[in-house]
């Protein structure tokens, strides 16, 4: 073999090897069949501790249940349900992201704004994939309680890329210039990160007040500094 | 000590000088073209009203050089561009949710603040903020005085406790821009 063809022979190696490596990493994930996996792999594992915890170590055949007995019994029978539910709250959230890019065009599709909004969509993702959260429950309840935040964590996602839009919005006004200042976009990037977990609409309207009150007073803070009002 | 107390008169009567002042006082004089508000002595604008009362086909600059002429700053003026104060009137151009006015990009984020904080945000944008109980308690001399003050929409607050809905006045002429 001449050294040429030994040449070419093992570049083409070298890019088979790239192209492989590259299908690999590209696979599919299917979230929604891990998370029905993932659901029901914890149910399992938890119905078998909560047994062992409620009657003293001794494994009965039907658990002793306490007051959230309909939670437990949902969990346990109600699993394709439960993450039915998930998965349209995943696609609502989806389809209103989506409304607000539309609502805050061109904003949401040019520098920053199009961070801003790949930032909400893999937030979506990471909201939407339950078995990371399911690693450190220890109970049933725990188990339910983070469907919940996850559920919750979802409907509010849109919200906050909202409230991220709208003080972009107004901040550009203020500042009148096509970037806004170094420190204040830090700020708003760390209140873009900012989510008190919430498990219900009570605490999710709770949690969204305290954001939306958080970019209020960054706002109060600029007019201070602009010398208007304290 | 007569002259300690001598000087003690003079300061005192340099002092009640200095600290009162006859109080302004507003009102609105319809001429062809414009609604003027006029802020002096209560009797001098009687005296203004009166005579604008006699010359309706005015403008504002004849309007503004005879007052200039007659009592020279102890009058204010502050002209309000609209045809005749008849078609002055407080469009409410949108009432809002503050929520709903911020997550649609209308507002800016004054959520969850004291009136004062939020009236500093929306000057920082131009705008104008007034309670909405003042705003109502306003006779229609002030309302203008407070679009003059404004030269743009006027947003007013209300709510109980910390405010919650937006209402944003316009005038006929920031309707239609």
């Amino acid at each position: 073999m001449k050294r040429a063809d030994k040449i070419n022979l093992s570049v083409l190696v070298v890019l088979c090897v790239i192209l492989s490596s590259a299908f690999a990493f590209a696979e599919t994930r299917n979230i929604t069949e891990e998370n029905k996996k993932a659901l029901a792999n914890v149910v399992e594992t938890m119905q078998q501790t909560e047994m062992m915890r409620v009657s003293r170590g001794r494994l009965k055949s039907n658990p002793v249940i306490y007051p959230f007995h309909t939670i437990y019994q949902n969990l346990i029978q109600n699993q394709n349900y439960l993450i039915k539910n998930h998965t349209e709250s995943y696609a609502n959230a989806l389809s209103r992201l989506l409304i607000v890019r539309e609502d805050f065009l061109p904003d949401a599709v040019s520098g920053k704004g199009k961070i801003i909004l790949d930032y909400y969509k893999r937030e979506l993702i990471r909201q939407y994939d339950l078995a990371p959260q399911f690693e450190t429950v220890k109970t049933l309840l725990e188990t339910n309680d983070v469907l919940e935040r996850s559920r919750a964590g979802l409907d509010a996602i849109p919200i906050r890329a909202r409230l991220a839009f709208d003080a972009r919005r107004w901040a550009f006004v203020c500042f009148g210039s096509e970037e806004l200042p170094e420190q204040f976009e830090s700020r708003l990037d760390s209140l873009m990160r900012e989510w008190k977990p919430a498990k219900d609409v009570f605490e999710v309207e709770e949690s969204i007040s305290e954001l939306s009150l958080a970019y209020s007073e960054l706002f109060v803070e600029i007019s201070g500094e602009k010398g208007i009002g304290k | 000590m007569k002259k300690t107390f001598l000087y003690l008169i003079i300061f005192s009567i340099l002092f009640f000088c200095a600290t009162t002042h006859a109080e302004l006082m507003h009102a609105t004089v319809e001429l062809k073209d414009r609604a003027v508000v006029i802020g002096a002595e209560e009797q001098i604008i009687e005296e203004i009203k009166e005579w604008a009362g006699s010359k309706k086909g005015i403008s504002i600059e004849q309007f503004s050089d005879e007052i200039q002429k007659r009592y020279g700053d102890r009058v204010d003026l502050e002209s309000f561009s609209t045809a005749g104060f008849a078609q002055l009137t407080f469009d409410l151009k949108v009432s809002v949710h503050i929520r709903e006015g911020i997550l649609s990009g209308k507002l800016p984020p004054i959520e969850g603040l004291s009136f004062q904080d939020a009236s500093s945000v929306l000057t920082l944008f131009g705008y104008k903020a007034v309670k909405l109980e003042d705003f109502n308690s306003y006779s229609v001399q002030e309302k203008v005085k407070v679009f003059v003050d404004a030269r743009g929409p006027v947003m007013v607050l209300s709510g109980t406790g910390a405010f919650d809905t937006v209402m944003v006045y316009t005038t006929v002429d920031e309707k239609d821009r």
